[in-house]
């Protein structure tokens, strides 16, 4: 099956085997030479309705954790750290007048940023699908 | 007769931006343009009822919404009538960032705030649609 | 209807917008959610039965609902069982109020005054009790909890609450609603599978989801494979 789930009391959070997570809950898919970056499932949850997403500008070099962007919902203001090295190639400029995409589809069409990683091999350093969802009942509790 | 708008409020009760969708809908009732809006429950049309299909057909009609599901929205349309307008809380937040409603039963100043902005752009739409634009201030 | 495990109970309120209890209806509902049964109950916006998808309209198939009516006319409990099943207990609030002896007032229609949230608490501590006999366990304290999170207790749109099992089988992704615990239900009867268990599978999969009979012999097969990965551990739900 291509997808994990964790079930916590009336929420189910979403993990697609097939892409790599950072402990802070970004999503990455490496195809090719580009890195395609997005939040998880359960950070969108968590998060609640973007009002508001704001990423880095094309071009930009980030060192894995430093500011890719923030999401901003009616609840909090999340910012979301790279989960890699790496060069802005692209970002999701559909999220400006429709950030809704990051809730309604973040593995699809709420994609944040494309970057071309420093080193390919740091995705695989990065959790799996497996790994990430062991991380989540211990994230889950501290909502 | 004199025309009355039907201001239609979505009926979110999951999330905050339906209370203040809702909040908007009363100011505009209540305060901003009494004797020229009206309301019905916005459950009569997911139910149906052909009275409230008639006044949605008859009438014209702003809905707001708190979220991009646009329920209110999708209603009316599903029950004939065709919004002259249509608002959502959220678009109005993302214009008033700083107006952070706090919870679903209570807005909080911020929210109520937001409400009332909202409320003061769908009264000039409530102008619009009944007089001209500058016999009136909003 | 399978009997899957009742571990929440749905709660509907008609928020008409139009009548004075309309607002009460509303905030006696946010009571229960947040207060008092956070961790057994789940609502809906009721205008989704309309305007959302198949997992807005499978609400009251999967959990046992109580609607929650300003007056006789009954929206909620009435398009509730029109687009998604029958309510098990329906309260029309003009009739529980006038036989409390409440009088109610037409300003409560924007807003609940201090009586007006003083009545509230009171439906929603009746809401709490039937909440209480639904699930087995009556006898429990009705006593209001710290509010948790703005956000947390009450799924909407984002989702209605029912597990989903989405597979992507040859291209098509499958997304069905209660199979999970439709699955769970079936290991708890130590039913093993075979051929015969995944045609119940379907049969109860199909309670809850629209199947096109042209759909059912693929959807046989998936169920059968998807079965047998979770009774042998490969598949979590």
């Amino acid at each position: 099956m291509d997808e994990l789930v964790y079930t916590y009391d009336k929420f189910a959070f979403r993990i697609p085997r097939s892409l790599r997570y950072s402990r802070e809950d970004l999503w990455v898919r490496l195809e090719g030479e580009r890195a395609v970056v997005g939040i998880s499932d359960f950070l969108q949850q968590k998060a609640g309705d973007a009002a508001f997403v704001e990423l880095a500008e094309v071009g930009t070099h980030l060192t894995a954790g430093e500011r890719l962007g923030t999401l901003e919902t009616i609840k909090a203001t999340v910012v979301l750290p790279s989960p890699l090295t790496g060069t802005v190639l692209a970002r999701n400029e559909a999220l400006e007048e429709a950030p809704e995409r990051v809730n309604q589809d973040p593995y699809g069409d709420g994609w944040l940023v494309e970057l071309r990683p420093d080193d390919p091999q740091e995705v695989d350093r990065l959790l799996t699908a497996e790994a990430y969802r062991e991380l989540l009942p211990a994230k889950v509790a501290e909502r | 007769m004199t025309e009355r708008v039907l201001i239609i409020p979505c009926s979110g009760i999951g999330k905050v931006l339906g209370s203040v969708s809702r909040e908007a809908a009363f100011r505009v009732l209540e305060e901003l343009r009494p004797g020229e809006t009206e309301t019905l429950c916005l459950a009569r049309l997911t139910l149906g009822d052909p009275d409230a299909q008639e006044e949605v057909r008859a009438h014209p009609v702003i809905t707001v919404d708190g979220c991009t599901k646009g329920c209110a929205r999708v209603n009316v349309e599903q029950a004939g009538g065709r919004p002259a307008a249509s608002f959502c809380a959220a678009e109005t937040f993302r214009r008033h960032r700083e107006l952070r409603p706090t919870s679903v039963l209570d807005l909080g100043p911020g929210g109520k705030a937001l409400a009332g902005r909202l409320a003061e752009e769908i009264a000039v739409q409530v102008d619009r649609l009944l007089h001209a634009p500058e016999d009136r201030d909003a | 209807m399978p009997d899957l495990p009742q571990k929440k109970v749905g709660l509907i309120a008609c928020s008409g917008e139009d009548h004075p209890l309309g607002t009460l209806s509303r905030v006696a509902v946010r009571l229960v959610l947040e207060r008092l049964r956070p961790n057994d109950t789940v609502t809906l916006c009721l205008p989704l039965f309309l305007a959302g998808e198949q997992g807005e309209r499978a609400f009251a198939r999967f959990y046992p609902t109580i609607a929650v009516d300003a007056c006789g006319v009954g929206c909620a409990a009435r398009a509730t069982a029109r687009y998604s099943g029958p309510v098990v207990r329906a309260i029309n609030l003009e009739q529980l109020l006038a036989g409390l002896g409440i009088e109610v007032k037409a300003s409560w229609k924007h807003d609940l005054d201090e009586e007006g949230l003083a009545v509230a608490w009171e439906v929603a501590e009746i809401i709490a009790r039937q909440v209480d006999r639904i699930l087995g366990k009556e006898g429990r304290e009705v006593s209001p909890e710290e509010p948790a999170a703005v956000g947390e207790v009450a799924t909407c749109s984002c989702g209605s609450g029912i597990p989903v099992l989405r597979l992507n089988v040859d291209g098509r992704t499958w997304e069905l609603l209660a199979v999970p615990a439709i699955f769970s239900l079936f290991r708890e009867q130590g039913r093993a599978p075979s051929r015969q268990v995944a045609s119940e599978l379907l049969a109860q999969t199909r309670l809850y989801n629209a199947i096109s009979p042209q759909e059912e012999g693929e959807l046989l097969d998936i169920l059968e494979v998807a079965y047998r990965d979770f009774w042998e551990g490969r598949l979590k739900v």
